[in-house]
């Protein structure tokens, strides 16, 4: 567990808790090289508030695209218009 | 199986991928740019609605339009809808350039991740393993800045790769990749903070 009173100063596992925020959206879109995968899991593993703020974020993040990745449909009226002024642009 | 893919003859259901499509586009084929619209009109409506447009269904039209006039200029250097995606921003950007550049509040990433929980107390801790409701994150992401907001919408939502985003919003890799940072941690920042008046005034009533 990192000292509290450090905050993002907090070093654990050697790694100081703003670096691995540094890198989170690397670490959870599997960017980082090995080295620095075993690096920032060594931290992880350590570090609670760094461990739970990873999770919270990738569960967002996870939510955003289950809830959100299909776009909603246009209303019919939406297309037809969108055709019709299509079709006037492709006959001029 | 050889030719089954062939087996309707009827023009729009021949197989053909987008670039070929826009190509048929370029040369006079509306039932050809009818697909394309048919495929990414959605995708690009909801990246209007993202950049915040007041007419969202003139953009619409416009960024279709446009994109039938310059059919041709499409060079395939990325995917058919990034392509579109980039047409819809500039013909966003030329509408609202002021709202665009209003001057917005500078966060800084330690204050963003604390505002999104970090160090906070797990009580606090917003409900990871429950899912947002499609609301909260809509209503989330339409509090974002719009350049935080439309970086979210390509890499999350229409899953464009990292180079496509940059090359569509002029950004390098690393400088998209800091800006996708930040509109993480500040989506996460706002979803907490909506959810924080339940946890804060509710914990000593039940809040686990």
């Amino acid at each position: 567990m990192a000292a509290a009173d450090a905050g993002l100063d907090s070093i654990v596992a050697g790694v100081r808790c703003r670096d691995v925020l540094a890198d989170l959206s690397e670490f959870l879109d599997g960017n980082l090289s090995d080295d620095r995968v075993t690096t920032i899991r060594a931290h992880l593993t350590d570090c609670d508030r760094c461990a739970r703020f990873g999770g919270d974020v990738a569960a967002t993040l996870a939510s955003l695209r289950s809830n959100l990745r299909v776009p909603p449909a246009l209303a019919q009226e939406q297309s037809a218009r969108l055709r019709a002024s299509l079709r006037r642009e492709q006959a001029g | 199986m050889p030719g089954e893919a062939r087996v309707v003859s009827d023009a729009r259901a021949v197989p053909d991928d987008d670039a070929g499509l826009l190509r048929r586009s370029a040369s006079g084929d509306t039932a050809a740019f009818d697909i394309i619209v048919d495929a990414h009109s959605t995708s690009v409506s909801r990246f209007l609605t993202s950049l915040g447009v007041n007419d969202l269904e003139d953009a619409l039209q416009e960024t279709f339009i446009a994109a039938w006039q310059s059919a041709a200029s499409f060079r395939g250097t990325g995917s058919v809808r990034s392509w579109l995606l980039s047409i819809a921003r500039n013909v966003h950007r030329h509408s609202l350039r002021r709202r665009v550049d209003e001057p917005m509040e500078f966060v800084s990433l330690d204050a963003l991740a604390e505002r999104a929980g970090w160090g906070c107390d797990p009580a606090e801790t917003r409900r990871a393993d429950i899912a947002i409701a499609r609301d909260e994150l809509e209503h989330a992401l339409a509090k974002l800045p719009v350049d935080e907001r439309e970086i979210l919408v390509l890499r999350e939502l229409e899953e464009l790769s990292g180079e496509e985003t940059a090359q569509l919003l002029h950004l390098t890799v690393p400088a998209m990749k800091s800006r996708l940072h930040r509109a993480r941690l500040h989506l996460a920042a706002v979803l907490r903070q909506a959810d924080l008046p339940h946890t804060s005034t509710g914990s000593t009533h039940g809040r686990r």
